[in-house]
């Protein structure tokens, strides 16, 4: 394998030395380019008090390229679909290189705060939020009650 | 006294001649503007001197390069951001940079009558033609959906 | 080329196949649109021409358990067909026997696997062999 880029070790190092709040990011050992991850779920948003499990994979041409993450933790939002893809701009068409891996993972946390049910990947979850908004909220606190708890 | 030298050891330090930053803060010189650019400076010191895409220092090389100076030149941008030309010549040539600076999101070109740009128009020139946001819509769509066939 | 995860692999396969990227003469996915361990797919393969396999469509199930794509997956036909690989009882694809897992590399994909049996198919060898009716199962 290639040796890993400078800018990957720094911001690695980064994240363990100033980690973001309620966030933690950490690599494989077998493979440097693949970071276990976990988000806390934002205060006053449906996912409030759980913790959400994520892989995170740096390709090749990173940072030409956004990082690819996924969620491993199941959740309820109209934005992250049933295998856990996420719809986020940044992490698409909206890349930029000036971002980084934390830069992203607060935006993942963002989303969690403010769902986009208008720009929908998990198409089901989506409608149930536009007509039934508070049942849906229910039912994205209940799947955190029931996936998302700390163990 | 008398002193005898008996050796002499000159040691040279050199950075890139970024002249860049300096119009920068003479064009603003209206006074609110001025206060504001300059704290604006000191908050970002530490990022400023580091490229944005590779953060690596400026008078440092761009990941691909082993001697920095001549071989990897850095160049100034119409915005003020600073890149390892190998680095932004890079980001100008995916599909995702849409011409755009990755800092500032602005369409990105060489700041004109700085040194360090001269010879580096020519070559960028072309990169950013391909790239720009105008010609983006049909022209690139095309593009895209020959490379599809093609694979 | 540093090691894609498995998981991502998976993922850029199963794009692939859902916005039917690949060729034509096969086709593939996820079982469980809800696995998200992505363990379990189904796949088809379109018989050659010029073969007793002409216009038959083979279902087949494929299994990429925690060692792929360093470990090639299980493959088995669900409808029966007759071919030195398979195994006649149960469908499975003897590895064995199928150069493709055999031989297995880490850049080789479901996709690479479905085509290769397809070959398989239209061997000279191969491709008059007698065949069971059309829509029977394993």
């Amino acid at each position: 394998m290639a040796s890993l880029p400078k800018r990957i070790i720094k911001e690695t190092e980064r994240l363990v030395s100033d980690p973001v709040p309620g966030i933690t990011a950490i690599p494989h050992e077998d493979n440097l380019r693949y970071f276990e991850v976990t988000i806390e779920g934002p205060e006053q948003s449906p996912y409030e008090n759980g913790v959400f499990g994520l892989e995170l994979f740096l390709p090749d041409d990173y940072p030409m390229e956004a990082p690819k993450v996924r969620f491993l933790t199941k959740i309820y939002h109209p934005n992250i679909d049933r295998l856990g893809r996420i719809c986020l701009d940044v992490l698409k068409t909206n890349w930029s290189p000036a971002l980084q891996i934390r830069t992203v993972l607060l935006s993942v946390q963002a989303l969690l705060a403010s769902p986009n049910p208008n720009d929908p990947l998990a198409n089901d979850v989506a409608e149930d939020w536009l007509q039934h908004e508070d049942a849906a909220i229910a039912k994205a606190r209940e799947w955190t009650k029931l996936y998302a708890t700390r163990q | 006294m008398q002193l005898e030298f008996t050796r002499v050891y000159p040691v040279f330090s050199w950075s890139w001649d970024i002249r860049g930053d300096d119009q920068a803060a003479k064009e603003n010189e209206g006074q609110e503007h001025q206060h504001q650019h300059q704290h604006h400076k000191e908050d970002q010191q530490e990022e400023e001197e580091l490229c944005g895409i590779c953060r690596v220092s400026y008078n440092g090389t761009c990941p691909s390069c082993k001697f920095p100076g001549d071989d990897c030149p850095l160049v100034v941008g119409e915005c003020n951001h600073n890149f390892h030309v190998h680095c932004i010549q890079q980001w100008l040539d995916t599909a995702t940079a849409k011409g755009l600076c990755p800092m500032c999101r602005q369409p990105f070109s060489l700041k004109r009558g700085v040194a360090i740009n001269e010879c580096q128009m020519d070559r960028l020139a072309k990169l950013l033609i391909q790239s720009q946001p105008s010609g983006l819509s049909d022209d690139q769509d095309m593009m895209m959906e020959q490379e599809f066939v093609v694979r | 080329m540093s090691k894609v995860p498995r998981s991502f692999r998976l993922l850029e396969e199963l794009e692939k196949g859902e916005k039917g990227l690949g060729p034509e003469s096969c086709s593939y996915g996820l079982a469980d649109s809800d696995d998200i361990a992505m363990v379990h797919w189904n796949g088809t393969i379109l018989g050659p021409p010029h073969s007793n396999h002409e216009n038959r469509i083979y279902s087949v199930a494929l299994e990429c358990d925690e060692g792929y794509p360093d470990q090639p997956p299980k493959i088995k036909f669900l409808s029966k067909i007759n071919l030195p690989c398979v195994n006649q009882t149960t469908g499975e694809v003897e590895s064995d026997r199928f150069e493709t897992l055999k031989n297995w590399k880490r850049s080789y994909t479901m996709e690479t696997v479905l085509l290769d049996l397809r070959k398989e198919m239209a061997f000279p060898a191969n491709k008059k062999l007698p065949q069971p009716p059309e829509g029977s199962t394993f």
